[in-house]
């Protein structure tokens, strides 16, 4: 007898199997999947490996395909079995893998024997047949009763295999006498056949479901697989729309072209399947006469003389629902068609729900990937438009460092050359007055003193003009400055140079600012010394410098109560070589407040002049 | 002190008369040699040049030194005269009409004696020199001459 390899995922259909070959005295060995099968086949070598299709981990395709590509094991016989529903698609499989048979779950065991009988070879009557009653049971026939009165059978039939299969093959093959009762064990393996082949069927049917991850597909195999188990002729499929009121898509199934296109969707709501849809619950019945009309499926319909309907629901969602018409031999669709259909429309919502909530994970992915890629151009476009501010900032930067380089040669270019040519119109001056003072009469020493002056006036004004460019360039280092101690320091020194003024000076104490101390102290040279100046004609004056408050802020100032200037002007006083007085009354370049300013500016402050003619003037800075 | 000479580093005719009219005004009857650029300058410290030959033992008691010259500027011939044996010891005064900080800071630096800043006023400039050449001549003991 031949060495037999079965290979399934589930027991119950192995244990069918190697129950009915093992009686015809072959010897079996199991797989539960393609990776166990492959080693078995290297190891054992059989003469047949009996397969299913669908399983886990390695499915029968692949098992196949690894086989075909050992060459040692290449020649190894594979018969596929599986379920009915995928007979099309597992015969075209069958061509590509070379394999010579394939056998439908279900199929009765005389056709299982056939087929296993060619595809080893033994011709028809050489083998002892056992006393098989014969069941002319085609493929599709299924239970029409209830399960329970087969349950009992079953755990019958399961107790004598336990027992048969204790005393191991010897029994059948030392034909120690017939087995007890073979037509009652044929009937019931025949009957547990059924049972396991229609749950084969479901459990595969839900494999296949719940690894489906196109709608359309799904509803495509839902219907299938429901059709093929439960045996109906007709089956239709309704999905409600958004309103739940009415259809968005109806698959049918079992009718041909014209009559589909004759049929239209039936109702979402009416008769049996609004039922349905209101209550959740299955509805089975019959329908005598066969009037479509009768179970509310259009006129157009074909025939339904008998009608099982389930929703097509989740735990979470109702989908819609499905309908069987005309159960295939059989007066009507019976209670296990009815838990059967349910189990499956059930498993196909849930898959359906998952199909659902993967496409709105894959749109939210794509969405989110689209926004990723938007922010990424974003930011891309702000790190682009950065580089060409911070180009044209270093370009600026360095257009500015030339300019101030020029300015700085420049400057330095006026200290020298332009102090030279002052010092020989002052010195030769000086000379022609000590030298030729006696040819020059009291005119044109006047005339020689004017140059003088006028030398020594442009001498301070190009001083005066370098103090100031050179305020505007360095750094600001900033420090805590004491105003006060400076203030007092530049009175000093003030009044080393006149001491015989009679001045009042208040100067307050404990003034200290944040700031650049050798440019402060510039300021209250510039602002003690313009007091000092322009009270230099009244008899008796007084220099304040003390702080106030602007804007909730410390605002500085250094007051006068001399010759002031005239409020018009105001603005005037800060510019450079602006004077509001005539050399002859009050000398001076001009050059001192726009130093100041320029310095409090420099500090990020502001300053500012009141006044009036007379009346003396106050400068407020504040920094 | 007939044997101590000035050095004046001078490009500008004009200053150079009104230092020599501020000297002999003050009666400073010593030598003073007069050199136009920085190259002349150092030909004559170092004997090169039109002044090869020239008796090195005689070196001048002070070097007033423009900052400002044609070819090789003040502050590179005070640089050089420091890094020479023979020179690095004489006393230089910076005469410039230069306020800038860095100038003042760089002279320093390369070990300048003094700095003196050219008044535009006569008056002043010839008191300054009048200093100038009491002081070096007169009060200030020169360093020993290195052979």
């Amino acid at each position: 007898m031949a060495k037999i390899l079965v290979v399934d995922d589930l027991p119950i259909n192995r244990q069918f199997l190697v129950t009915l070959l093992g009686y015809y005295g072959h010897r079996l060995l199991e797989a539960q999947d393609g990776a166990q099968a492959l080693e078995l086949v290297r190891a054992e070598h059989p003469d047949l490996v009996i397969t299913d299709i669908v399983m886990p981990t390695m499915d029968g395709i692949e098992f196949v395909l690894r086989l075909r590509a050992d060459p040692a094991l290449a020649k190894t016989e594979v018969i596929f079995y599986t379920a009915t529903y995928r007979l099309r698609e597992a015969k075209r499989l069958a061509e590509v893998c070379t394999v010579s048979h394939v056998i439908p779950k279900p199929s009765d065991p005389d056709f299982i024997l056939r087929a296993v009988n060619k595809a080893l070879g033994i011709a028809e009557g050489t083998q002892p047949q056992p006393q098989v009653q014969q069941m002319e049971s085609p493929p599709f026939s299924v239970l029409g009763g209830k399960l329970s009165p087969h349950l009992g059978d079953l755990q019958e039939l399961n107790r004598r295999l336990g027992r048969t299969l204790e005393g191991g093959f010897a029994l059948v093959s030392e034909e120690s006498g017939p087995i007890p009762t073979p037509d009652r064990l044929v009937g019931s393996l025949i009957g547990l056949q059924s049972i396991s082949l229609r749950l084969t069927g479901v459990i595969e049917a839900c494999m296949e479901l719940s690894s489906e991850r196109d709608p359309e597909r799904l509803l495509e195999t839902f219907g299938r697989a429901v059709q093929d188990v439960v045996s109906a002729k007709y089956v239709g499929l309704g999905l409600l729309g958004l309103d739940g009121q009415s259809l968005r898509q109806f698959l049918a199934r079992g009718m041909d072209a014209d009559v589909m296109a004759r049929l239209g969707a039936p109702p979402a709501r009416g008769g049996q399947l609004g039922q349905v849809l209101a209550e959740r619950r299955p509805r089975r019945l019959r329908n005598p006469g066969g009037n479509p009309q009768g179970v509310g499926l259009p006129a157009t319909h074909p025939p339904v003389h008998s009608f099982l309907a389930v929703p097509f629901a989740s735990p979470t969602a109702l989908h819609g629902w499905l309908y069987l018409g005309d159960k295939i031999g059989g007066e009507e669709f019976s209670e296990d068609d009815e838990q059967l259909a349910s189990v499956l429309a059930g498993a196909a919502a849930l898959a359906y729900d998952n199909i659902m909530l993967y496409d709105e994970i894959q749109r939210r992915a794509v969405e989110l990937e689209l926004e990723v890629i938007q922010r990424r151009r974003v930011e891309e476009e702000i790190r682009r438009l950065n580089e060409g501010l911070e180009q044209r900032i270093t370009e600026r930067t360095a257009e500015l460092e030339a300019v101030n380089k020029e300015l700085e040669s420049f400057s330095y270019s006026v200290a020298h050359d332009l102090r030279g040519p002052l010092r020989s119109l002052d010195g030769f001056s000086q000379i022609l007055l000590e030298d030729y003072n006696g040819q020059l009469d009291t005119q044109g020493k006047d005339y020689l003193l004017r140059v003088r002056s006028g030398a020594q006036r442009m001498a301070q004004l190009i001083d005066d003009l370098l103090r100031l460019s050179r305020v505007t360039r360095g750094e600001i280092r900033r420090e805590a400055v004491d105003l006060s101690g400076a203030a007092r320091s530049v009175v000093t020194e003030l009044q080393k140079t006149q001491p015989e003024r009679q001045l009042d000076i208040r100067i307050e104490d404990g003034m200290v600012v944040h700031g650049d101390g050798r440019l402060l102290r510039l300021v209250l040279e510039n602002l003690i010394g313009n007091a000092w100046k322009f009270t230099s004609k009244h008899p008796r004056a007084t220099i304040e410098f003390g702080v106030t408050q602007r804007d909730g802020r410390p605002a500085y100032f250094v007051r006068d109560d001399g010759a002031g200037f005239d409020m018009a002007y105001a603005d005037k006083l800060f510019g450079p070589f602006q004077r509001l007085h005539g050399p002859a009354e009050f000398p001076g370049t001009g050059i001192g407040l726009a130093t100041v300013q320029r310095i409090i500016h420099r500090h990020g402050g502001r300053v500012w002049a009141e006044g009036g003619v007379e009346k003396g003037a106050t400068i407020y800075f504040m920094v | 002190m007939p044997n101590r000479t000035i050095l004046l580093v001078e490009d500008n005719p004009d200053d150079v008369d009104l230092t020599l009219r501020g000297l002999r005004k003050n009666n400073v009857t010593n030598e003073v040699v007069v050199t136009h650029d920085g190259v002349e300058a150092l030909d004559y410290l170092f004997g090169t040049g039109p002044h090869a030959g020239r008796d090195m033992s005689v070196m001048p008691a002070v070097i007033l030194l423009d900052l400002k010259l044609p070819k090789v500027d003040g502050l590179e011939v005070l640089r050089r005269l420091r890094a020479d044996r023979r020179t690095k010891l004489l006393p230089v005064v910076i005469l410039t009409s230069s306020n800038e900080e860095e100038d003042k800071a760089k002279s320093y630096t390369l070990g300048v004696n003094s700095y003196v800043r050219k008044p535009v006023d006569f008056t002043q400039f010839a008191e300054a020199v009048r200093h100038l050449g009491l002081y070096w001549l007169l009060l200030n003991e020169p360093p020993p001459v290195v052979r």
